[in-house]
């Protein structure tokens, strides 16, 4: 578990609009080791897929990346396209949130499935084979059947497994896994998520989960960064994140949550999320946080050690009280 | 195959209910073929006679199923114009329109979506296609025939100014040339249009995003993902181009002054010669029909989501 | 990036202004002064339209004829002024007609169902299959040559263009939860119909007429041009181009060309007022 696989380091992204550049990722810093899980949570909004975008370079040509994104130690944002096109698939797959907006409607599931594997090089007799094996490991057993189907006659739930299979098909190292069951219905985002842990165990892969869901990421992680207004927060171990969240957002997020069988109040955050571009030089959450003086509106903190935690808070040393007593209500 | 043949279906009856409704429109026309056929010595009771010879005693839905048999064995009447077989006057004519059309629709098929993918070649060329495809749709074609005919016939003397010619299919396509790019300019235009903006839609579409994601390469991505997908809304367009350039050989003809159906159909009409605007009238619809009926079964093809329902 | 956008109260000169479509703005202008320039003819038009001077044919544009003469001596100018009124007159009767009925056969047929809007539909199919260029001649071959046969055939091949692009707004506004309100509170199909889906259709049909204005002007000037519509000398720009052909063909081009940039001009305007119309259909402000 030490080997660092990705490393993000005061990573952003900025994006044209009406001739300006506007930042709709700020500054994430965050690793995964070999074989790790991590979660990127956030709301809506917040940047993780765009992070999720940045990783893969699946930016448009005139956004700019900043920052560093190093994958195995070579430096993503610096590869050409033909390096790009190795690590895109054969080392990173990648899922999204609508598999049905992410298939073209009118090439054939199995046309979905090879193509990956075509265009790096496999035969196509091996590509078939590859990909009726990945199916049955996916929960389809009729293979055959389902590649010559098209993906308006499949169920969201049987396309999103088709997805994680050709994600498979190039046997990546790491899986990123954007929203993956936030399109599906109750019973299928369950076993859609064992399917990702399975392969998971299966072939020792590293896994970014995106999720605005913190129960579904605290079950399919070991670490979570907590991420608002393009900005990681905290980054904390999945088991105590709950328990002992350190950032004065992460804190008001937990309590802002139903939760089964509590019968206290839920806590809402004053004011209204805001996006990355609208937050100025300090803290992305200054201007919610209760906490905030003067220094958390001119400079940004940067993510530091507490307690096991990773923290982006400048008052984090003087409110340990406050925090305390806020999820104390918990 | 299902949906293929529900297509064709829709394609004949439309043709039968549109040529039942030109036939019924014309046959209210005023003037009676039979006074002008007997011409002006006859009696009132030779007129009669002549009425019921031709059957214009019965009511106008049998007239029709009578003109439809007939006209399916090649008989079209007579045209009182030319004092000669409708079938026999249309058929030379036949064969300049439809070589006429089917330039006029290759230069379509080749400078349209030609155009329209100009910008997703070079990105930069994108603002004068753009500018270039709205001031082409604006261009009617007989507007572009006068300046056609002023600067490629007159001033440059490269084309024939006006006319057709019996030669070999060489002279004829030279002598088609100007009227051809003067019916197709405003459909290139239109159809280049439509290719631009479905080649950026699909651009866009998440699917692409994905492809790009599995390490495809961006030659494959724009032919298997934008390309492919975008064929379906060029296709509609250029199957309503076809037929368009079909009723737009009316104009066209009559500006060179070719002898095609289009500018018989004018003289025609100007004549009250009804079985010949009938028979060319009848003619172009079923063009127009068919140029529909074949870009819907190209569709059927194209798109998998028209030939089968959830099945899963 | 909606957060970008200005709350309704913070209303301003500067936000008025950055909400009108500057390029919208332009184009109306124009044209709303070319249909002032056509309606004061007899005031603008140096000359008669229909005023004969042989001596004086044929003359290239000058300081007495701005764009000359045509092959009767009479003013090219003065004519392109008189003949804006027949070439603008014909399209905004046949596009005033064909919205009314395409309007009303499309709403009624969407919110009465059943058969009639599967005999309406079908009947609209058949009628978008005859090309509107052929609709006006076989319309001239019953009632004549002149501006009435092709307009009402025009209008008539119009109607189905028109009624296929409302329906699909229109079956989106019927399932809409104002609609739904308004049948639970009892209004009837026509009330809500006529004060609730047209109101709300109305953007639409405002861009797709102003695109048809374009396409019907074509088709009217090509069934005068060739010679089944409004009849010379009356002055018409279609007709103007069909007799400076003749004169084109002896190297005198002036009236062919210029009634045909005219028309050119008035549809290129007409065209991007309509899409500049339908884009802020797609970009709600």
């Amino acid at each position: 578990m030490t080997e660092t696989l990705l490393e993000l380091q005061h990573t952003g992204l900025d994006i044209p609009v009406g001739g300006r550049l506007l930042p709709v990722v700020h500054d994430v810093t965050l690793t995964i080791a070999r074989g790790e899980s991590v979660g990127l949570v956030g709301e809506s909004g917040s940047g993780k897929s765009m992070t999720a975008r940045t990783i893969m370079r699946l930016t448009r040509h005139d956004w700019r990346p900043r920052g560093a994104v190093r994958f195995a130690g070579e430096d993503v944002l610096a590869m050409g396209s033909r390096r790009l096109r190795q690590l895109r698939g054969a080392e990173i797959g990648m899922i999204y949130q609508d598999p049905r907006a992410h298939t073209n409607p009118v090439r054939t599931n199995g046309d979905s499935l090879l193509e990956g594997m075509l265009a790096a090089g496999v035969p196509r007799q091996e590509a078939t084979e590859r990909a009726l094996g990945l199916l049955a490991s996916v929960g389809i057993p009729d293979g055959v059947r389902r590649m010559a189907q098209y993906p308006h006659q499949l169920s969201g739930g049987l396309l999103q497994r088709i997805m994680i299979a050709a994600a498979m098909s190039m046997q990546p190292q790491l899986l990123i896994a954007d929203e993956p069951t936030t399109a599906l219905d109750v019973t299928t985002q369950e076993e859609v998520m064992a399917i990702i842990g399975e392969q998971r165990t299966e072939r020792g892969l590293s896994l970014l989960v995106i999720t605005h869901d913190l129960d579904l990421a605290a079950a399919v992680t070991d670490r979570i960064a907590v991420m608002y207004a393009g900005a990681v927060l905290e980054v904390a171990p999945s088991r105590s994140l709950h328990r002992e969240a350190r950032h004065p957002y992460t804190v008001a997020l937990m309590t802002s949550r139903p939760a089964l069988g509590s019968r206290r109040r839920i806590q809402t955050i004053p004011g209204r999320p805001v996006s990355a571009f609208e937050v100025g030089e300090g803290c992305v959450f200054a201007a919610r946080c209760p906490f905030a003086v003067d220094h958390c509106r001119t400079e940004r903190p940067e993510l530091r050690e507490v307690d096991g935690h990773q923290v982006a808070c400048h008052r984090i040393d003087e409110i340990g009280d406050e925090i305390d007593a806020l999820r104390g209500e918990l | 195959m299902k949906e293929a043949l529900r297509v064709v279906g829709r394609g004949l009856i439309t043709l039968l209910v549109a040529s039942f409704v030109i036939y019924l429109a014309l046959s209210l026309a005023p003037g009676d073929p039979a006074t002008a056929l007997a011409g002006n010595r006859a009696t009132p009771e030779q007129v009669e006679t002549l009425r019921q010879e031709l059957g214009l005693d019965r009511p106008v839905v049998v007239r029709y199923a009578a003109w439809l048999a007939a006209s399916l064995h090649g008989d079209l009447g007579r045209s009182l114009q030319f004092r000669q077989d409708t079938a026999s006057l249309i058929e030379p004519r036949l064969g300049v329109t439809f070589l006429l059309v089917g330039y006029a629709f290759l230069l379509i098929l080749v400078f349209g979506i030609g155009l329209g993918l100009l910008p997703s070649v070079r990105s930069w060329l994108s603002w004068p296609v753009v500018v270039v495809t709205a001031l082409g749709i604006s261009i009617p074609a007989f507007v572009a025939a006068m300046i056609l005919i002023q600067v490629f016939a007159l001033n440059l003397g490269w084309f024939p100014v006006l006319g057709t010619s019996n030669g070999d299919l060489r002279d004829q396509l030279w002598h088609l040339t100007l009227p051809a790019i003067a019916l197709a300019i405003s459909w290139v235009a239109y159809v280049g249009q439509i290719t631009r903006a479905s080649v950026r839609e699909q651009a866009g579409k998440e699917h692409v995003d994905t492809a790009r994601g599995r390490g495809l390469a961006p030659r494959a991505i724009f032919s298997k993902h934008v390309l492919r997908n975008a064929a379906i809304p060029i296709i509609t367009i250029s199957g309503l181009a076809l037929a368009a350039l079909v009723a737009g050989s009316i104009v066209v003809e009559t500006a060179f002054g070719i002898g095609g159906i289009g500018s018989l159909l004018v003289t025609s009409v100007l004549a009250k010669d009804y079985d010949v605007v009938l028979a060319i009238s009848m003619i172009f619809v079923l063009a127009f029909v068919v140029a529909t009926t074949v870009a819907d079964l190209a569709l059927v093809a194209l798109d998998p989501r028209l030939r089968s329902k959830m099945s899963a | 990036m909606s957060t970008l956008a200005t709350a309704p109260h913070e209303w301003s000169v500067g936000t008025l202004l950055r909400r009108l479509d500057p390029v919208l703005t332009v184009v109306t202008v124009v044209l709303v002064a070319l249909v002032v320039v056509a309606i004061c003819a007899p005031f603008l038009a140096p000359y008669p339209p229909e005023q004969i001077d042989l001596l004086d044919a044929n003359q290239a544009p000058s300081a007495a004829h701005l764009l000359g003469t045509d092959s009767l001596g009479r003013d090219i100018l003065s004519r392109l002024i008189y003949g804006a009124r027949l070439t603008f007159l014909g399209p905004t009767l046949i596009i005033l007609l064909a919205t009314i009925a395409g309007v009303s056969l499309t709403i009624s047929s969407v919110w009465i169902g059943g058969t009639y809007d599967r005999i309406v539909s079908r009947a609209l199919d058949i009628l978008f299959a005859i090309p509107g260029i052929l609709v006006a001649v076989i319309a001239v071959a019953i009632i004549g040559p002149g501006l009435i046969a092709p307009v009402i055939a025009l209008s008539l091949a119009y109607t189905p263009y028109l009624a296929r692009v409302l329906r699909s707004v229109a079956m989106r506004e019927r399932h809409l939860a104002y609609i739904e309100a308004g049948t639970l509170m009892g209004l009837s199909g026509w009330a809500i119909g006529w004060r609730h889906l047209v109101p709300n259709v109305m953007p639409m049909v405002r861009a797709q007429a102003a695109l048809a204005f374009g396409a019907a002007l074509v088709d009217l000037a090509a069934v005068s041009y060739i010679g089944l519509g409004v009849q010379s000398p009356i002055p018409e720009w279609g007709v103007m181009v069909a007799e400076g052909q003749a004169a084109l063909l002896n190297g005198y081009p002036w009236q062919a060309i210029s009634a045909g940039i005219a028309i050119v001009v008035v549809v290129l305007l007409v065209n991007v007022a309509g899409e500049r119309l339908a884009l802020r259909l797609e970009r709600p402000r």
